[in-house]
């Protein structure tokens, strides 16, 4: 079981979409957390995400970091890994759910 | 003694007296020309001083009530023939000393729109004077308006009970952390649900014009503004974010039928809150910035909500959606954060 809080490991400030776009972004935090823990595809340990102690949480952060990493990684491979735990905002671990559900829906 | 006054330093000495002299006797005449000129058109110094200042310059008075939330109409009109001036390549004087009220959200705009005059016409083109009214200098002041104007760029602020003003073409996380610290502090609430929607709000906000407010990928030219202001009086926290990019009406993906007929921009903006699929990008996972915030505003934990874009004008506080006459260059979002009982709680 691997344990990440976002606010301790990376920030307490979570920022934009893309690196380009300026500090703490989705991006920045896929690539520095989340990608290593999936490149061995016979992983399939579970991720504890906890999102307490954070100012806020972005949609564009958020859909960019995990969304992002479910469009590459796969939706059910994520959803059956990740294990989120906000105790302040219970409605955000099916928030985030959502965007891995939603990740490549293209219209 | 001959000898001496013949001498090289004394002609050097002459020739200074002389070109002294007569320059003391021009500086003499031209000031009383000058003082003959003030007599004879009835000005007392300091008008005199000011309408030379301003010779080549064409006054433009700005609304007596100079607030975008309260008065739209008369200050977009306002502001579209400022612009329309600049870009006829006139000198402007900003003449804004009758103004009895000014807003927060007008004095975004006006920095915003003197930075784009500033960028594309040069550095001198505008000119303008201070409120007489105490209140509206009172509150120019401590926003850093003048300092920013006068020292180019710098924002510094006396008032605790104002945010100084901030601008950036970046997502700038740790702004909007400060905003929600600035919250918590003045309305002594502690971080919770409520104050994690503003940042998300601010966030959005930015991200959304990083991502779509300009047409062109060079970001150094898509710059927001933000100020926030605590009313001690009434309890609540004022939040101002503002964009110069095209608008939501002209960047949101456009139906069919709004393509070919042309939807109302109020219409469209209330379209892109409510969340029908609008992201220019064409991702389904985009362009959920505008109703997050909805969703906020409907749960109440922002109010008063102020959404102007274009043509669209939407605002809550006294429930009035409709197209204006004016053009609003860029995006602006105005909202506020009351202190209520449920949310008192010591730091």
């Amino acid at each position: 079981m691997h344990i990440i809080n976002i606010a301790t490991a990376f920030s307490s400030k979570p920022g934009a979409r893309f690196k380009t776009d300026g500090e703490f972004s989705g991006e920045q935090f896929r690539e520095e957390f989340l990608v290593p823990l999936f490149k061995d595809s016979s992983d399939n340990s579970k991720i504890q995400i906890i999102l307490d102690g954070l100012y806020g949480h972005p949609t564009s952060f958020l859909d960019e970091a995990f969304g992002g990493l479910a469009r590459d990684y796969g939706k059910e491979r994520c959803l059956e890994r990740f294990e989120f735990i906000s105790s302040d905002t219970p409605l955000l671990r099916e928030e985030i759910q959502n965007y891995i559900k939603n990740c490549d829906e293209k219209k | 003694m001959q000898r001496y006054i013949q001498s090289e330093k004394v002609k050097k000495y002459d020739k200074i007296r002389t070109r002294k002299v007569l320059k003391k006797r021009w500086r003499t005449e031209k000031e009383r020309q000058k003082r003959a000129e003030r007599i004879n058109v009835g000005l007392n110094v300091a008008q005199y001083v000011r309408s030379k200042a301003t010779k080549h310059f064409t006054e433009y008075r700005t609304p007596e009530n100079f607030s975008l939330r309260n008065n739209v109409d008369e200050v977009v009109s306002y502001f579209s023939d400022l612009i329309k001036a600049f870009s006829r390549g006139d000198s402007v004087f900003i003449n804004i000393s009758d103004v009895k009220n000014i807003s927060s959200d007008v004095i975004l705009y006006l920095l915003s729109v003197l930075d784009i005059i500033n960028q594309r016409h040069g550095i001198g083109r505008a000119k303008g004077n201070a409120p007489k009214d105490a209140k509206c200098l009172e509150l120019l002041m401590e926003s850093g308006f003048y300092d920013y104007v006068t020292h180019r760029g710098e924002f510094r602020t006396t008032n605790p009970n104002i945010l100084r003003i901030r601008k950036s073409n970046l997502v700038m996380s740790n702004v909007a952390a400060e905003v929600i610290d600035f919250t918590t502090t003045h309305l002594r609430v502690k971080q919770s649900s409520i104050t994690r929607s503003i940042y998300n709000t601010i966030l959005e906000c930015m991200q959304n014009t990083r991502g779509h407010a300009y047409s062109n990928k060079d970001h150094s030219s898509s710059q927001w503004w933000l100020i926030a202001q605590h009313d001690k009086n009434n309890g609540r926290v004022n939040f101002t974010f503002l964009d110069n990019g095209m608008g939501i009406p002209h960047t949101v993906r456009k139906k069919l039928w709004e393509k070919v007929l042309g939807g109302t921009d109020n219409k469209l903006i209330t379209s892109a809150l409510q969340g029908d699929f609008r992201a220019q990008s064409g991702d389904p996972w985009r362009g959920k910035g505008l109703p997050q915030i909805n969703t906020y505003f409907k749960e109440k934990v922002i109010e008063n909500l102020l959404i102007i874009s274009n043509k669209g004008y939407i605002n809550h506080e006294i429930g009035s959606i409709k197209d204006l006459v004016g053009f609003f260059n860029g995006t602006l979002l105005s909202w506020d954060f009351i202190l209520k009982k449920e949310r008192v709680n010591s730091v």
